[in-house]
């Protein structure tokens, strides 16, 4: 599905959410799957009549605030880590790939916060690659690469 | 030199802060952290200004009845033959009984945590005094978990309490630099966050 077809999606659903509640049930498991590429996390497992009410709610203002899907955001920051970057605050929850890599430029100290770093650019525009796979493969392949490399590796 | 006997000695008045008087109460929500999952902690005295969980690891919401939230929680002091120190009880209910509830009342039977709670009294305009951090240097264990089939109370429910003994602060609160950037690595130690807070 593509991200305008998701986007079109979640807007029909809460305009539907004034209706009878029970009219998203039959959509749960668009709105479960939908959740979990926007939110970046699984629907809590409860009985709450409003369940799906609320994942509506919060997936249309999320992206009405404009920020990024989570499945668009590489980087993670650590539980309980916090950046703060151009007068704003980001925390797991809000981070983008754009804002980690300008944070990273500005303070490369804030990379033990992350979990999975960003792509970061190199000087001749390229992107370097934090793919976990490719570069354990790679690590694997050349056992005496820089013990730098190794050591953001296993933070992981 | 002069010897340092560690003495402990009074710096401040003691007195009500009149213009903002106390409140009694915690809020509905808390955060529950492995203590094993902890990664860093940024403490200055009684100020903890970051928690920061290792890869991977988060921390799990309590969410309490809006009744009196965490009813039984408590500092004590403990006197001691040399040095004094605090008993930190933190008591929550958790009003369900499930196979999944088996496996989490096992894990608090046997664990070592960290509870962060909302005080309903906030510390004046700074707020530094919103969210108080239990279990930060013993750990907080099961002391007492109960499932009582016929409690008016529970409804059958559980009623769990942790125990910290030998906390030489007698309060510990999570503050960094602001309210609202406290709430903000607040709610970062969760993977689900109360946006609405």
């Amino acid at each position: 599905m593509s991200d305008d077809q998701l986007k079109a999606d979640i807007k029909a659903w809460a305009g539907r959410m004034g209706d009878d509640p029970c009219a998203l049930l039959a959509l749960k498991a668009d709105i479960e799957r939908a959740y979990y590429q926007v939110m970046g996390r699984t629907l809590r497992k409860c009985n709450c009549k409003d369940i799906l009410t609320d994942a509506v709610a919060e997936m249309y203002r999320h992206l009405k605030q404009g920020l990024p899907m989570a499945k668009d955001v590489k980087c993670e920051l650590k539980a309980g880590a916090i950046i703060c970057y151009g007068g704003e605050v980001y925390s797991r929850h809000n981070i983008t790939d754009e804002v980690a890599v300008k944070a990273l430029q500005e303070q490369p100290e804030y990379e033990r916060l992350f979990a999975i770093l960003p792509d970061m650019p190199e000087k001749d525009g390229k992107a370097a690659s934090t793919d976990t796979v490719a570069e354990d493969a790679q690590l694997a392949e050349k056992p005496k690469k820089s013990a730098k490399k190794a050591k953001r590796t296993t933070k992981r | 030199m002069a010897i340092n006997y560690c003495d402990t000695l009074l710096a401040a008045d003691i007195a009500q802060d009149c213009s903002n008087p106390i409140i009694k109460g915690i809020e509905r929500r808390g955060v529950i952290i492995n203590r094993a999952d902890v990664d860093t902690i940024t403490q200055s005295g009684n100020i903890v200004s970051a928690i920061t969980l290792k890869s991977g690891k988060t921390g799990f919401n309590i969410v309490q009845p809006a009744a009196s939230p965490f009813n039984g929680t408590q500092i004590a002091m403990e006197e001691g033959t040399y040095v004094n120190t605090f008993t930190n009880t933190v008591s929550f209910v958790i009003l369900d009984n499930s196979p999944a509830v088996g496996t989490i009342i096992n894990a608090l039977a046997n664990g070592d945590y960290i509870v962060i709670l909302e005080n309903k009294h906030k510390g004046g305009t700074a707020g530094n005094a919103t969210y108080q951090i239990f279990g930060l240097q013993q750990g907080l264990t099961g002391s007492e978990i109960t499932c009582e089939k016929y409690s008016d109370d529970t409804m059958g429910g559980w009623q769990v309490t942790l125990t910290e003994t030998g906390a030489t602060e007698a309060a510990v609160f999570f503050y960094v630099t602001s309210l609202s950037t406290t709430k903000t690595a607040f709610e970062a130690l969760v993977s689900d966050p109360d946006d609405d807070e």
